[in-house]
């Protein structure tokens, strides 16, 4: 591919990133094992809507996912790996943007108790540009 | 062909044309997209298969020896085939986009139909973006 062509599937994780990356100030990351109930859990939720998905070629799958009532965006992604016992496992990165720290903490509870389990870190900033 | 000072080489630009045209894939007003990139065990069966279905619309393709790039609308979503040659024979990767996951399976399930044995994907290498 010429070094000016946009690869397709990097234009579509950019522009998933991108569309996340300018949806709000208030974020939420974590990581964690067994994304895919977590990824059935956000498509059959009512207040749930799957906006956006992608597979790429090593058949990691991004789902972008909006809570309507809050205008929250949630970027799941899930990469397979291979585990510390050698044992092929998915592993999951959540992560939650809204313009609002309401809107941010409705949009986690959705996410089940599942958003409590590992590796969570919390990064709220308000508009003033509050740094991390 | 000696290339102009002034324009892109022709071949590059007909490359690049299909790709935008695959990426500004015409999203509903939602701004609903699904895309799934996959490489098949039998890539030219998937392309026979696209090829001679007659609601497979070919949107556009260009050809450089044996390199191939085709452009194809079908049942609502765009499917981009991409066979270029490496040292080891052919890498053919498919491109799909669609406003609904269910248009995506369906066209999934279409291409799969090409392939003489179950599913298998082939693992070749990862594309080289430079």
């Amino acid at each position: 591919m010429s070094s000016n062509s946009p690869n397709p599937v990097l234009y579509a994780a950019e522009r998933m990133h991108r569309l996340v990356n300018q949806h709000g100030q208030f974020t939420f990351a974590k990581r964690g094992h067994g994304p895919v109930g977590l990824r059935l859990h956000l498509q059959q939720h009512r207040e749930v809507t799957l906006l956006q998905s992608s597979t790429n070629l090593q058949h990691h799958t991004s789902s972008l996912f909006r809570h309507d009532s809050s205008d929250s965006l949630m970027l799941l992604t899930e990469m397979s790996c291979e585990c510390t016992d050698g044992q092929a496992c998915v592993r999951g990165e959540l992560f939650v943007v809204s313009r609002s720290h309401d809107g941010l903490n409705s949009a986690i509870v959705i996410c089940g108790p599942d958003v409590s389990s590992v590796e969570i870190y919390l990064n709220a900033e308000n508009d003033s540009g509050a740094e991390h | 062909m000696k290339q102009s000072r002034l324009s892109k080489n022709p071949r590059l630009v007909a490359r690049e044309r299909l790709i935008e045209k695959f990426n500004h894939f015409p999203e509903d007003p939602r701004g609903h997209r699904h895309t799934h990139f996959t490489r098949f065990a039998d890539g030219e069966a998937v392309h026979l298969q696209l090829a001679t279905t007659e609601t497979a619309s070919l949107l556009g393709w260009h050809q450089e020896g044996q390199n191939l790039i085709a452009l194809y609308e079908y049942g609502g979503a765009y499917v981009l085939f991409d066979r270029l040659i490496v040292r080891d024979g052919f890498d053919t990767v498919i491109s799909i986009a669609s406003t609904s996951p269910v248009v995506l399976s369906r066209v999934m399930t279409f291409l799969h139909a090409s392939q003489e044995h179950e599913p298998e994907y082939a693992t070749l290498f990862e594309v080289d973006d430079e």
